[in-house]
């Protein structure tokens, strides 16, 4: 229980330098934030005495200690401010986009699982021959290739020259498959990798030995033995592909046009919508902290090892 | 003797691992032969290929390994048959005991499931037949409350209570033979003569023959009937246990015995054998102890010893100078 | 750390770090190793191109000849042209500069800030090695792309902001890696005896630390450039960075998107530049870690 007391409050001061990021990262804005606020209401730059009202209530001219926590205040309440480009709260912007995203994320990731973790046994569990080799270069090939590129290779094929699907949009199924296909097959080659290399330590573990020594056979031993040590492995990497995907998403979803969080992200910077930039940064980083104490949590439930307060030896001899 | 037909039969062995050094013959042509209900001491150092031979027999050598030689276990030849039906064998016929209980036993299943698993696998057991029979095993090796610890993790238990599991699976299916590679090694001192006490009760309730595979000769006193000596991928002596312990005739056994302590010599006299044992790579020709044997003359540099019988029966002793070191055996002070 | 088996243990008597002394050793087995070797091969390719590229390319990649636009490939234009008539094979040798360069330029800014970092937190210990780790764990908590993303959107636009915004993001792995492995030589035998000879703080740093810890990082840094290429490409997709007329591969892939049922060939020639470009690199980082590290393999 302490343990998990703990990695909870260890979040605490991550999730305040994250809001920390998002403000500075807001400051680093070229320009006069005021004139510009000024400039998008009015159409025109503000006079020197407009100037001066707009940085009053924009409470821009207190020091910037002083902004940071009133800001930090209202986010912390769940505030965190007005986008400059909608004039709607950035917190309601963001989540009622955010399910978009969460769909799509799931359903590549849904994908990336079926297709990356098998191939990644497949490929440790006969070292060094034919599938192997191809699952690695396959691996590679889809990881060196950008994301967003593959994605246009799709909608070229299936969208334009086959006429199958849509290219954008929401609205069925048929609109989410190019969208989790393009963000999946790269995180399936991630996941593949991780899966191969998890497993290959694993399948060198004593213990294997013993599975074999037991007259079980080798396909029993993989997937029996060696697949159940290796997903704790996996899982803790959980958090490097959500982080992945959270990249990836932004790309794709402007690409297809997908009303996620990530396409709104990136309209705010095209349009210098700094409230909705800092929004963003805050709750994508709440969002990947919450999920990384989920795979945390997950982690321990599944290792029998790392219980509530490991106790080893019971009785000697 | 009642069945003459040895169990296994073991007969120039030859076990080559290729790495990107170059080759390594762990094992250099063996041949070795246990009775059923028989107890033999495999004895060697690290890197003497006594390891390569247990996993040879047991066919759990990965593919890349190149072996050559017979191997027959009941009469049957193991060494042209596919892995699949070799892989039968283990647990069935063939038991197996591997020296780190730390790490033989898999932490994410709990020890119920891992001695119940060849019960189930080669004896059909439904579960609940193979739950109770697994519960009598962890009674025989001396579990404290079986139940319980049936449903527990490895990672509860000691490393002496791990070996107990480990014996208990590798007697599930009461194999012909079991073979124990370092069974002890990786114990507490007090702990092991615990396991090795139990290890031998059971397989002689079990009928069971016991292939115990160590570099500790002290370990094989009180267990083994036989004892072969193995160094750098060859048996140099062989023979009855007393016949080994009194009046071994290879120098590379004398130093060994000279190197483990006794009851009845004082402790000054421990002597640790000089140089380091060979890597495999690069083989030495001739006799494989020569470059670290007091006694080496030109013959052994050049010329392979063989295995020739000796006084005692059963007593079969490879080296040149045999009959020249007919006298009694070296001595503590290192006088003959 | 994995339990090795007896019997491996047995087999690997001869450690490969032994029959890597001296970097003769090194240069035949990554020439033995087809993957690292094929990966060298393009990376060698690609600089070589991305260094030569105002000699090699046949047209000047700006000029624009509308009266050709989407013209496939001929003797005069091998890739044929682009939207504006411009010679798209001109336009990628120039954008393999850009890209490239760029990534490399990053790429060594960070390895610098990265390796100092990690090596002062790694040998200081205390209370500035947990204030910097902290640090670097926020910027690991969030994604690289999106961070980089924000900064450079919120400075503004051209290559260099794009630059530093990069750089700013992408350093931290260089950081925990290195201080990890400065953390393992620190408890070594050697660093001991150098301290008790007097050895000061930057010589031990300098000559005993680093020629130890600097495999990983060579490996790490081969797949870095990869990783840094394709973020490059992906912001400059998004409008960052190369303003137009310049010739940039991901700026290449932001026009072609709108020509994509006219002229898809346009999207293909950058994307498979950048794919070569990243896959040469990926293979030399991993047969550079085949070869530092086999058990690996």
């Amino acid at each position: 229980m302490t343990y998990v007391v703990r990695r909870v409050a260890y979040l605490i001061p991550t999730w305040l330098a994250i809001t920390l990021l998002a403000f500075l990262i807001a400051q680093l804005a070229p320009g006069d934030p005021a004139s510009s606020y000024f400039e998008r209401l009015n159409g025109r730059p503000p006079g020197r005495i407009e100037l001066a009202r707009t940085r009053h209530l924009l409470g821009l001219d207190q020091p910037v200690a002083e902004r940071y926590l009133r800001w930090l205040g209202q986010a912390v309440q769940g505030n965190l401010g007005t986008s400059y480009s909608s004039g709607l709260p950035v917190t309601h912007e963001l989540l009622s986009r955010f399910p978009a995203t969460l769909e799509l994320a799931t359903a590549a990731t849904l994908l990336a699982v079926l297709l990356g973790v098998p191939l990644g046994v497949i490929a440790a569990s006969r070292r060094s021959s034919l599938l192997d080799h191809v699952t690695r270069g396959g691996s590679l090939i889809v990881g060196s290739a950008p994301g967003f590129w593959v994605a246009y290779i799709l909608i070229i094929v299936f969208s334009v020259k086959l006429r199958l699907l849509p290219s954008f949009g929401t609205g069925g199924l048929s609109h989410l498959i190019l969208p989790a296909v393009a963000l999946g097959l790269a995180e399936a080659g991630l996941l593949a990798r991780l899966g191969r290399s998890s497993m290959l330590e694993v399948l060198r573990e004593e213990y294997i030995t013993t599975a074999r020594a037991k007259g079980l056979p080798e396909w029993r031993v993989t997937w029996q033995h060696g697949l159940r040590n290796s997903l704790n492995a996996v899982v803790t990497q959980v958090g490097l592909v959500f982080g992945f995907l959270l990249a990836y998403s932004a790309i794709i979803e402007v690409i297809f046009v997908w009303p996620g969080i990530g396409a709104l992200a990136v309209n705010a910077i095209n349009q210098r919508d700094y409230p909705m930039i800092e929004g963003f940064v805050v709750f994508t980083g709440t969002v990947f902290i919450l999920v990384n104490l989920a795979v945390d949590l997950i982690y321990m439930a599944l290792d029998p090892r790392i219980s509530l307060g490991s106790q080893t030896a019971t009785a000697a001899g | 003797m009642s069945d003459p037909l040895p169990l296994l039969d073991v007969s120039g062995l030859e076990v080559t691992f290729p790495t990107d050094a170059g080759d390594v013959h762990a094992v250099s042509g063996i041949t070795l032969a246990v009775r059923r209900g028989e107890r033999v001491g495999l004895a060697g150092e690290s890197g003497s290929g006594k390891t390569a031979t247990a996993m040879a027999i047991s066919g759990l050598l990965p593919r890349s390994v190149r072996t050559s030689g017979s191997i027959r276990l009941g009469g049957r030849e193991l060494t042209g048959l596919a892995r699949r039906d070799r892989r039968k064998l283990c647990g069935s016929h063939i038991g197996m005991i591997f020296q780190n209980p730390q790490s033989s036993l898999n932490p994410a299943l709990t020890i119920g499931r891992q001695i119940a698993e060849p019960l189930r696998l080669h004896l059909g057991l439904s579960r609940a037949a193979a739950r109770a029979r697994a519960l009598e095993l962890l009674d025989e090796v001396g579990m404290a409350s079986p139940a319980r610890s049936f449903e527990e993790y490895p990672h509860r238990f000691s490393g002496g209570m791990r070996q107990r599991a480990m014996i208990a699976i590798a007697l599930s299916c009461r194999p012909e033979l079991i073979i124990a590679d370092e069974p002890t090694t990786a114990l507490d001192v007090t702990i092991q003569a615990q396991i090795l006490e139990l290890l031998a009760r059971l397989c002689a309730e079990h009928g069971s023959a016991l292939l115990v595979i160590t570099h500790d000769l002290g370990v094989l006193a009180g267990l083994a009937d036989r004892i072969l000596v193995m160094y750098s991928g060859r048996i140099l002596e062989e023979g009855p246990v007393d016949c080994i312990y009194d009046r071994a005739r290879n120098p590379y056994t004398q130093a060994l015995l000279a190197a483990i302590s006794r009851i009845d010599r004082p402790l000054e006299t421990l002597r640790p054998i000089p140089g380091d044992p060979p890597s495999g790579l690069q083989m030495a020709g001739g006799c494989v102890f020569h470059p670290r044997c007091p006694n080496a003359v030109g013959i052994c540099r050049t010329e392979v010893p063989v295995l020739l019988p000796r006084a005692d029966p059963g007593h079969r002793c490879a080296c040149h100078l045999a009959d020249q070191l007919d006298g009694p055996p070296l001595d503590a002070g290192g006088k003959s | 750390m994995a339990a090795k088996s007896a019997l491996t243990a047995e087999a690997e008597r001869l450690p490969l770090a032994r029959a890597l002394a001296g970097r003769r050793a090194l240069g035949r087995l990554l020439i033995a190793d087809r993957t690292a070797l094929a990966g060298l091969l393009i990376v060698a390719i690609v600089l070589a191109v991305a260094v030569a590229a105002p000699l090699l390319a046949p047209h000047d990649p700006n000029a624009q000849d509308v009266l050709n636009q989407f013209k496939p490939p001929s003797a005069q234009h091998l890739l044929g042209t682009d939207q504006f008539g411009r010679d798209e094979l001109s336009r990628i040798i120039i954008g393999a500069r850009i890209s490239v360069l760029t990534s490399l330029a990053v790429g060594a800014a960070i390895l610098v800030i990265g390796v100092v970092v990690g090596t002062v937190s790694g040998l200081a210990g205390g209370l500035l090695d947990g204030a910097i780790m902290r640090v670097v764990d926020v910027l690991l908590a969030f994604p690289s792309v999106l961070l980089a993303l924000a900064v450079a959107g919120t400075l503004g636009p051209g290559l260099g902001h794009l630059a530093v915004a990069m750089t700013l993001v992408w350093w931290v792995d260089y950081a925990r890696l290195v201080r990890g492995l400065v953390l393992g030589v620190k408890e070594q035998q050697y660093i001991e005896s150098a301290r008790a000879l007097g050895v000061s703080g930057r010589r031990l740093a300098l000559r005993h630390v680093l020629p130890n810890v600097a495999p990983p990082i060579i490996v790490l840094a081969t797949l870095q450039t990869a990783r840094l290429l394709l973020a490059l490409a992906a912001l400059s997709f998004l409008g960052l960075g190369v303003a137009p007329p310049t010739a940039e591969w991901g700026a290449m892939l932001n026009d072609g998107k709108n020509f994509l049922d006219t002229a898809p060939q346009l999207m293909l020639y950058p994307g498979l530049a950048i794919t070569i470009t990243a896959l040469g690199f990926n293979l030399l980082g991993e047969g550079l870690r085949d070869v530092l590290d086999p058990s690996l393999r």
